[in-house]
């Protein structure tokens, strides 16, 4: 794709969204950005929208600037996610619900007005997150990975639905990255899953991005559906 | 700020429709007019013209009238008869989803 391309980035106040914000500014992309809270980043080329993921009026609105603005999406990453362990047995339902809305109401939601969109050019590339966690089959994680099973399946399943406007619809899983989304896992119960793949560090902010730029490449036009996996798990 | 009329929404309609015919086949034109069949029997627009078509309106909708609505909601799928059959079908039920916002939000 060219550069100057219009991309919707989920969750870029801090961690790999906000790296990944900077990177395709940097790179003369135009990013609109969103979190719950205000973000501090300052670029000529960058929207931010404080919204809800999961709240559907405030993502309408978001694509609505976007397609006012820009007239155009070229790409959305959906990185925004929160995680939860816990023994299943002593999860909330609050935070049952707090995790399925963000992760799998919030990547429909951005998926489905991005598809809007892009369907007008006929061409576009959406890249989920899942993580090593679905096939790891992670005890102490069963909300967070059924949340991201999901995300895998919606991958799926959106991929063959926006097959024909062109539109492809692909998902990164990363391994355990330095981030807030890990903060409150315990260091024993870290190690123990890096020592599962075939590759046992963790992941680094660029082993992520590197996944990403082949997916949104204009080459990847016949690579739909997939899920790739770091670390070799 | 007052509810659109039922001209200004047959007005966005029929722009969707002149956005959306250059889009689709010489023997999927959707006709001009208030009584021109959109889906169903004899219908021009198949399943993904019709997701097309309700994409452009809304975003009609939202251009002309400044209203964010969404068209294919569970009111439009539990109904026994398709409020996208035709072009005067789908006004009435926009005018219903405004008139229904409207009151909600009083």
């Amino acid at each position: 794709m060219s550069s100057e391309r219009v991309i919707v980035i989920t969750g870029t106040r801090k961690g790999i969204g906000r790296y990944l914000a900077e990177k395709y500014l940097a790179a003369g992309d135009r990013v609109v950005g969103c979190s719950r809270d205000p973000n501090d980043l300052q670029h000529e080329n960058y929207r931010h929208h404080c919204l809800d993921v999961a709240d559907e009026d405030g993502v309408k609105k978001l694509f609505n600037a976007t397609r006012k603005e820009f007239g155009q999406l070229d790409v959305l990453i959906n990185n925004a996610g929160i995680a939860s362990m816990n023994h299943s047995m002593l999860t909330p339902l609050s935070t049952i619900e707090r995790v399925l809305s963000t992760n799998v109401t919030g990547t429909f939601l951005f998926c489905r007005e991005a598809a809007r969109l892009m369907q007008k050019k006929q061409s576009g590339r959406i890249v989920n997150f899942a993580t090593v966690a679905v096939p790891l089959k992670l005890d102490g994680e069963a909300i967070y990975a059924a949340s991201k099973a999901a995300v895998v399946s919606l991958t799926e399943v959106l991929a063959r639905e926006f097959a024909p406007l062109g539109i492809t619809v692909n998902a990164v899983g990363p391994t355990p990255v330095k981030t807030d989304l890990i903060r409150n896992v315990p260091e024993d119960k870290i190690q123990a899953l890096l020592n599962r793949q075939a590759i046992p560090r963790f992941g680094e902010y660029r082993d992520v991005e590197n996944v990403i730029d082949f997916f949104i490449s204009s080459a990847s036009d016949f690579i739909t559906g997939q899920v790739l996996y770091l670390g070799g798990v | 700020m007052s509810s659109p009329t039922r001209d200004q929404v047959a007005n966005c309609v029929l722009a969707a429709i002149d956005t959306l015919n250059p889009q689709l086949e010489s023997d999927r034109q959707i006709e001009r007019s208030l009584t021109a069949k959109l889906f169903g029997r004899e219908a021009p627009l198949d399943s993904l013209g019709l997701v097309n078509l309700i994409v452009t309106v809304e975003e009609q909708l939202s251009d002309d009238l400044d209203v964010t609505i969404t068209l294919a909601n569970e009111k439009a799928m539990s109904r026994r008869t398709s409020p996208f059959r035709s072009v005067d079908v789908l006004i009435d039920f926009i005018l219903e989803m405004l008139s229904d916002e409207a009151k909600a939000a009083a």
